[in-house]
C-alpha cells in the first residue's frame, strides 16, 4: 500500500514537472514567434503506426483526435496558425496523401494556393509498448524544401497518463522543427527515405528524420523534402529504392542538384523477433522491438554519372557499454542513431572544398590518411571519402 | 644454453608458427587480361547459399565500401544495378551467364561486373568457442566477351590464437566480413591478401600479379 502510494506521489511530480516544461517550451516558442514579427499559416500533416495493436492505450481515433488537438493548441500558444483537420483532409484526399513520406508536389502547391499556407508540418507519431516514438519535418510550401526535422526522446505511457505524454512530446517536437532555417542555403542536396531491413518502423522513420536534421544543422545545404522526391519519382514510374539511370536523370533536373544522398540499414540480428507492423502494408517482417546491432550504410550518388563519389559504413554493436564504476548505458535508438548519423556525414565530408573542387572539374583524390577510421565508442568504424577520378575529357559521363 | 632453455624457445617458435598459419584466400586472374581499360564498375547482387537471410545484402554493403577504399575504380550506384536486374527479369539467386553478363554491361554502360556468392556465413563453433565466419566466394567479369577474370574463395573467422587460449568476446560478423572482403579484394586491387602473395595465398597465377602489383593503373597515370 505504501508503495503503491509512493508510486503514484512520485507520477504526479513526474506529470507537475513536465507540465511546466511543456508550458515553458510553449512561452519561449511564443516569444520567438513575437521576435520574428511574422507568423506563417501551417497545415498539420499527421500519421499514426504502431507495432502491436492489443497494447494501445486508446483506439487510434481517439489517439489522432487528441494528437490534433494537441498540435492546435501548440501551435495556438505559440501565436501561430494552424489549418483546421478538416480543411487539410479534404486536400489530403484530393492529392491522396496517406503516407508521411510521399507527398505529391501539387498539394504543396494547393496548400499555398487554396489555404494560404507556407508551411506544412509533418508529423509521424509511433507507438511501441509504452513509449511513445515522435519525428517530424518542417516543409517550405513555396520551394519544397525543408526547413526543419527532427525527433524527439520516446515519451514513456501509461494507460492514464498517455495523453499528457503526447502533449508534452509533441510541444518538444515543435519546439525542434522551428528551429527554422532558410529555405534556400546554397548546394542543393537529394536525400532519400531510409532503406532499412530487419528493423522496426519507428527506428526506421528515426534513422531519416535524425539524419535529415544532423545535415541541416551541419552544413550551408538545401534538402528538397524527401516525401515529395519520393512522390515525383512514383509518379514517373520509378521504384525509389530501384533508381536507374532515368529516375537519376529525373533528379539531377532538381535546381541545383549534383548529388543524392542514399542510406541503407541492415540489421544484424539473426533471430528477429517481435510483432509487425500493423498500419502499413508494406512492412510485414518480423522485426526485433528494440534496435539490434546493425550497420549504417550511406553512399554518395553523382548523379551525372550515376556512379559513387563517397561512401561511409559504421557498425553498431547492440551490447549495453559499460561506463564508470560499472554502470551499464543502454542508448535509445534516436541516441544512437544520431550519433552514427553525425559521424557517418563527417566520414562522407561533403562539406569539404573538395566536392567543389569536383564540381568545378579540377582534380583530387583523398587518401586514407586524409581522414583516418575512428572508434568511438561502441560502433566500429569505418569512413572514407572517395572522389571519382577525372583523367580526361568526358570520362565518367555517359 | 642450456637444453632445458633451448626446448623453451623450440616451444615458443612452434606456437608463434601455429599461430601465424591462416588458410588466405584461393585466387586466379587471367594473365592475359590488360586490366587498365577497367576503370568503371558494377556490383551485381550477390547469391545467398547461407542460412541467414541478410547475408547477401550485408556482403555487399561492406564489399561496396571496401571496394571504394581503392581509388582506381569508378563503382556504379547499386540502386542503377537493382532496376537493371529488375527490368531484365534477372535473380540474384541465379548466376549470370555470358551473354546476361554482356548485355548486362552493355545496359549499365561499365567495364566489369563484380559477382559474389555468400557460402557460410553465421556462428560456428571450434572446439569449446563460438565465433563467427564467413565463406565467400567473389568473381569479376569483363563486359565485352563475358568472361571471368578473376575469382576468389575466401574464408574468414573471427577466432584468433590469443582468444583461443585465453577466450573472450568474439569478433563481431561485421568485422569478420570486413577482413574476408579485404582480403579477397586485396588478390586483385591491392598486394596480395593483405600479405606476400607467395606465403599467404594459393594463387594459381601469382606471376601476372607479381607483374600488376596494382593491375588497374595506366602506365601513364
Amino acid at each position: 500500500m505504501t508503495a503503491r502510494r509512493h508510486t503514484s506521489h512520485t507520477r504526479r511530480w513526474t506529470r507537475s514537472i513536465s507540465g511546466l516544461v511543456c508550458a515553458c517550451l510553449l512561452v519561449s516558442g511564443a516569444a520567438a514567434v513575437e521576435e520574428q514579427g511574422t507568423t506563417t499559416t501551417t497545415i498539420g500533416l499527421m500519421s499514426i503506426s504502431s507495432q502491436t495493436q492489443d497494447i494501445l492505450p486508446a483506439s487510434v481515433a481517439e489517439i489522432r483526435q487528441a494528437a490534433e488537438a494537441s498540435l492546435a493548441f501548440t501551435f495556438a500558444a505559440r501565436g501561430q496558425d494552424l489549418v483546421s483537420p478538416a480543411e487539410t483532409l479534404a486536400l489530403q484526399r484530393r492529392w491522396r496523401v496517406r503516407d508521411n513520406l510521399v507527398i505529391a508536389q501539387g498539394f504543396l502547391d494547393d496548400a499555398a494556393a487554396e489555404l494560404n499556407a507556407g508551411r506544412i508540418a509533418v508529423v509521424q507519431i509511433m507507438l511501441a509498448p509504452n513509449r511513445i516514438f515522435l519525428a517530424g519535418r518542417m516543409i517550405d510550401t513555396a520551394t519544397g524544401l525543408l526547413l526543419g526535422a527532427g525527433t524527439v526522446d520516446p515519451e514513456p505511457w501509461t494507460p492514464e497518463t498517455w495523453a499528457a505524454d503526447l502533449d508534452m512530446g509533441l510541444a518538444r517536437l515543435t519546439t525542434a522543427l522551428d528551429a527554422t532555417v532558410s529555405p534556400s542555403r546554397g548546394v542543393t542536396l537529394l536525400i532519400l527515405p531510409a532503406q532499412t531491413r530487419g528493423i522496426a518502423r519507428h527506428d526506421a522513420e528515426t534513422a531519416t528524420h535524425t539524419l535529415l536534421e544532423t545535415v541541416l544543422r551541419a552544413d550551408a545545404v538545401s534538402i528538397p523534402d524527401p516525401a515529395v522526391l519520393n512522390a515525383r519519382l512514383i509518379a514517373a514510374g520509378h521504384d525509389p529504392r530501384r533508381l536507374g539511370a532515368d529516375a537519376l536523370a529525373e533528379l539531377a533536373a532538381t535546381p541545383g542538384a549534383q548529388f543524392m544522398l542514399v542510406t541503407e540499414i541492415l540489421s544484424y540480428d539473426s533471430k528477429a523477433r517481435g510483432g509487425s507492423a500493423i498500419f502499413d502494408d508494406g512492412y510485414e517482417e518480423a522485426v526485433p522491438m528494440s534496435l539490434p546491432s546493425l550497420t549504417y550504410f550511406a553512399r554518395l550518388v553523382d548523379l551525372s554519372t550515376g556512379t559513387l563519389s563517397a561512401s561511409a559504413i559504421r557498425f553498431y554493436d547492440d551490447q549495453p557499454a559499460s561506463g564508470w564504476f560499472g554502470f551499464m548505458h543502454t542508448p535509445t535508438s534516436r541516441e544512437v542513431l544520431g550519433t552514427t548519423a553525425r559521424e557517418l556525414w563527417a566520414d562522407i565530408g561533403f562539406h569539404t572544398e573538395a566536392f567543389h573542387d569536383q564540381a568545378t572539374g579540377s582534380t583530387r583524390t583523398l587518401g586514407a590518411a586524409d581522414h583516418p577510421g575512428r572508434s568511438v565508442g561502441d560502433y566500429g568504424s569505418f569512413g572514407r571519402r572517395h572522389f571519382v577520378r577525372n583523367d580526361g575529357p568526358g570520362h565518367g559521363q555517359r | 644454453m642450456s637444453n632445458h632453455n633451448l626446448s623453451c624457445w623450440w616451444i615458443v617458435l612452434l606456437t608463434l608458427t601455429i599461430a601465424g598459419c591462416g588458410s588466405g584466400p584461393v585466387y586466379h586472374v587471367r594473365s592475359d587480361v590488360d586490366f587498365s581499360f577497367i576503370r568503371s564498375v558494377a556490383v551485381v547482387p550477390f547469391q545467398n547459399l547461407s542460412a541467414e537471410r541478410f547475408a547477401t545484402q550485408r556482403m555487399s554493403s561492406v564489399f561496396i565500401s571496401e571496394l571504394l577504399q581503392f581509388d582506381e575504380l569508378m563503382v556504379l550506384d547499386p540502386g542503377e544495378v537493382l532496376e537493371a536486374y529488375s527490368s531484365m527479369r534477372l535473380s540474384p539467386d541465379v548466376p549470370l551467364t555470358s551473354d546476361q553478363i554482356v548485355a548486362l554491361g552493355q545496359r549499365l554502360g561499365v567495364d566489369a561486373l563484380f559477382t559474389g556468392t555468400v557460402e557460410d556465413y553465421g556462428l560456428e563453433r571450434l572446439g569449446g568457442n563460438q565465433t563467427y565466419a564467413v565463406t565467400a566466394v567473389f568473381g569479376m567479369s569483363e563486359t565485352q566477351t563475358g568472361g571471368q577474370i578473376w575469382t576468389a574463395q575466401i574464408r574468414h573467422d573471427g577466432s584468433s590464437f590469443w582468444q583461443k587460449l585465453f577466450g573472450g568476446q568474439p569478433t563481431s560478423l561485421y568485422e569478420v566480413s570486413r577482413k574476408a572482403v579485404r582480403e579477397a579484394l586485396g588478390t586483385l586491387l591491392g598486394g596480395g591478401g593483405g600479405g606476400s602473395e607467395s606465403q599467404n595465398s594459393r594463387g594459381r597465377d601469382s606471376s601476372a600479379s607479381a607483374t600488376f602489383p596494382n593491375r588497374f593503373i595506366t602506365t601513364d597515370a
